[in-house]
């Protein structure tokens, strides 16, 4: 698991301290004040991992692709940073650390790697000072082109896959209703939510196959409170319309209040809190969703009392679908407070604000004493709201 | 160092960017600096100097001495308290009949409470003893700070961004009631193009003038000046 994130110089972040990380991460704060950076900022790492920085592998994750001068911090009150400094560290102390390079007047499509350091937590498997040799393509990441030497468990070798599979989902209804092509297309759901259907599939296979499967499922289901079921189907001609564009498979709800011969919903119908619900148990619960991943403003399109009740579920969901996985999510509705015990050290919660000059800082909100006896009160939504946890507008 | 992390509680919107831009001026450490808001809750008290008597009175039901170890600031470095000076002149009868009868039941400091001006300081300190009777039974404590700009915060804009030659700039402009007024055009005594209307987006603009001339500030303002040596007097090492 991902335990340390550093970044410096990329847009409002140059951190003071590195993100220390758990499995599930909340980010709160106001609009505007680089929440979704520290998301994209992982996800240039991942790119950087996986070997080329340019707009096809920011994309492939999720990263707004922008030019070097949008990317690289500006700030009135800084030296502009040569390079993107960017390092994240796991559990066993491996590492990986990244600088990255391209001119802000001569921009180039793919970044340059400037400096790269990968290591085991013991020894070092790639120390790249500045690059100085001619015969490297700087385009190239060669910690990238190292794995092949290590073996799969070697904790750099697990590091790196954790971070080159990282992605940012982005749910939108159109593509989670299948109406609307997704951005970013890939397996076992889209960043945009496409292919939901399939991945539901997947996610009722693969339940069926545990003994705590069942259990899960119902878990998932629980939360749909108007459904009696959810499969999936490929024989949609009754309950949806010639005319709405379709994939090989579709959603089926059954509504527990209608007539049980007309009681029948595609995603197209359904209500779209239960697909975006759909859509982060599937992220989270499946096998072969990425061991890292962040899903931007979490909270859409959801009932205050519903989020809650998702947010309890996540630490569980992680853990009984990998003991590694790790979800890092924004969010703007206070009920998703509710929801986080942060009693439990794998449920963080980061309050994101931008300081006198703009730069963004990430705060921990623990449950000290002072905390914990506020909370006794006052839920930590009212607390947000009041502003007695920071991470909200002077507005 | 890490930054500071500062509560505010103020009258209204444009304060934030006042408040902000003094501090840009002269605080030793980059902060952030956060409103506080009093909960939206149905009250005859509105925004303005009522929304802070609401903060006041919300806040001292929970907690007794300092108010900076009030639990509900456990995540805050320091505490500023801004008041224009000109709520010297108001009355609780400006929020109605039920806040008048709150007063007394609470002994809240009398209210008008200005006093003759110049200098300024009588009725500084008349407000601040009205401001303590909210807080009761907390009080003050050593990482908290007054802020009361006289006769208000656009005075301090006003003379950041006015120049001296300006009809309004003569005689002891922290006396002058009518300053914020006569900055957004009301009343003449400025030019127009010196004119600065009374918006949260225009005091925002214009507010770098104020960490730019602060020390211009200071010497026509000695509020300006207080709130300087408060907060720096205030601040963590």
């Amino acid at each position: 698991m991902i335990r340390r994130l550093n970044i410096s110089g990329f847009k409002s972040l140059i951190l003071e301290n590195p993100i220390e990380l758990g499995r599930v991460n909340c980010f709160i704060g106001a609009n505007g004040v680089g929440k979704s950076n520290i998301l994209e900022a992982l996800g240039v790492i991942g790119a950087a991992a996986n070997g080329s920085v340019d707009a096809e592998s920011l994309l492939r994750r999720g990263v707004r692709a922008g030019v070097a001068g949008l990317y690289k911090s500006s700030f009135k009150s800084e030296r502009s940073p040569a390079h993107i400094g960017l390092e994240a560290m796991g559990d066993a102390n491996e590492c990986y650390r990244v600088s990255l390079l391209n001119p802000i007047k001569t921009p180039e499509p793919a970044w340059s790697f400037k400096t790269e350091y990968l290591s085991d937590g013991s020894i070092d498997v790639i120390s790249q000072g500045v690059r100085g040799r001619k015969n490297l393509n700087p385009k190239l990441g060669l910690a990238a082109l190292k794995l092949v030497e290590l073996d799969e468990k070697n904790a750099a070798s697990h590091l790196m896959s954790t971070l080159q599979n990282y992605a940012i989902y982005t749910p939108n209804t159109p593509s989670l209703r299948g109406i609307a092509p997704d951005q970013q297309s890939r397996s076992p759901v889209g960043l945009n939510g496409g292919l939901l259907a399939e991945a539901f599939d997947s996610l009722c296979k693969q339940l069926n196959n545990r003994d705590d499967g069942p259990q899960l499922l119902a878990q998932v289901q629980g939360l749909i409170d108007w459904v009696n079921n959810i499969d999936v189907t490929s024989q949609a001609n009754s309950i949806l319309s010639p005319s709405v564009p379709r994939s090989k498979h579709i959603l089926r709800f059954t509504d527990k209040y209608m007539m049980s011969s007309r009681s029948e919903l595609t995603a197209y119908d359904a209500s779209e809190g239960a697909l975006y619900i759909l859509f982060t148990a599937c992220l989270c619960l499946l096998k072969d969703s990425p061991r890292c991943f962040s899903i931007d403003n979490l909270d859409q399109a959801l009932n205050p009392r519903l989020l809650t009740r998702l947010i309890k579920c996540l630490p569980g969901w992680l853990l009984a679908s990998d003991k590694e996985k790790q979800l890092l999510f924004t969010a703007h509705n206070p009920a998703v407070l509710d929801g986080l015990d942060l009693d439990n050290q794998d449920v963080r919660l980061f309050a994101v604000d931008r300081n006198n000059n703009g730069l963004t800082r990430v705060r921990r909100i623990e449950l000290t004493d002072g905390i914990r006896k506020l909370n006794s009160q006052y839920p930590l939504s009212r607390l947000w709201l009041m502003g007695n946890l920071g991470a909200v507008p002077n507005v | 160092m890490s930054d500071l992390q500062i509560a505010l509680i103020a009258e209204g919107a444009t304060d934030y960017p006042i408040i902000k831009a003094a501090l840009d001026a002269f605080m030793p450490r980059s902060f952030i600096l956060k409103l506080l808001q009093p909960e939206p809750v149905l009250s005859e008290l509105g925004g303005g100097w009522g929304g802070v008597l609401k903060w006041c009175n919300a806040y001292r039901e929970l907690h007794a001495g300092f108010i900076d170890e009030h639990p509900l600031l456990e995540l805050y470095d320091m505490l500023i308290i801004h008041l224009d000076v000109d709520v010297s002149t108001k009355r609780y009868s400006d929020y109605g009949q039920q806040i008048i009868d709150f007063a007394s039941e609470n002994n809240w400091g009398a209210l008008p409470c200005a006093q003759p001006c110049p200098p300024v300081s009588d009725t500084v300190r008349a407000l601040t003893r009205v401001l303590e009777s909210w807080l009761l039974p907390m009080t003050l404590g050593p990482r908290t700070v007054l802020c009361l700009p006289a006769q208000s915060s656009g005075t301090w804009l006003a003379v950041a961004t006015v120049p001296e030659g300006e009809r309004m700039m003569r005689g002891h402009i922290e006396c002058d009631i009518s300053a914020e007024n006569k900055l957004s055009g009301v009343g003449g005594g400025v030019k127009k193009k010196f004119r600065i209307d009374k918006s949260e987006p225009s005091y925002t603009a214009h507010s770098p003038a104020i960490t730019a001339r602060w020390a211009h500030v200071k010497e026509k303002c000695s509020q300006a000046e207080i709130f300087e040596t408060d907060m720096v007097n205030a601040t963590p090492p």
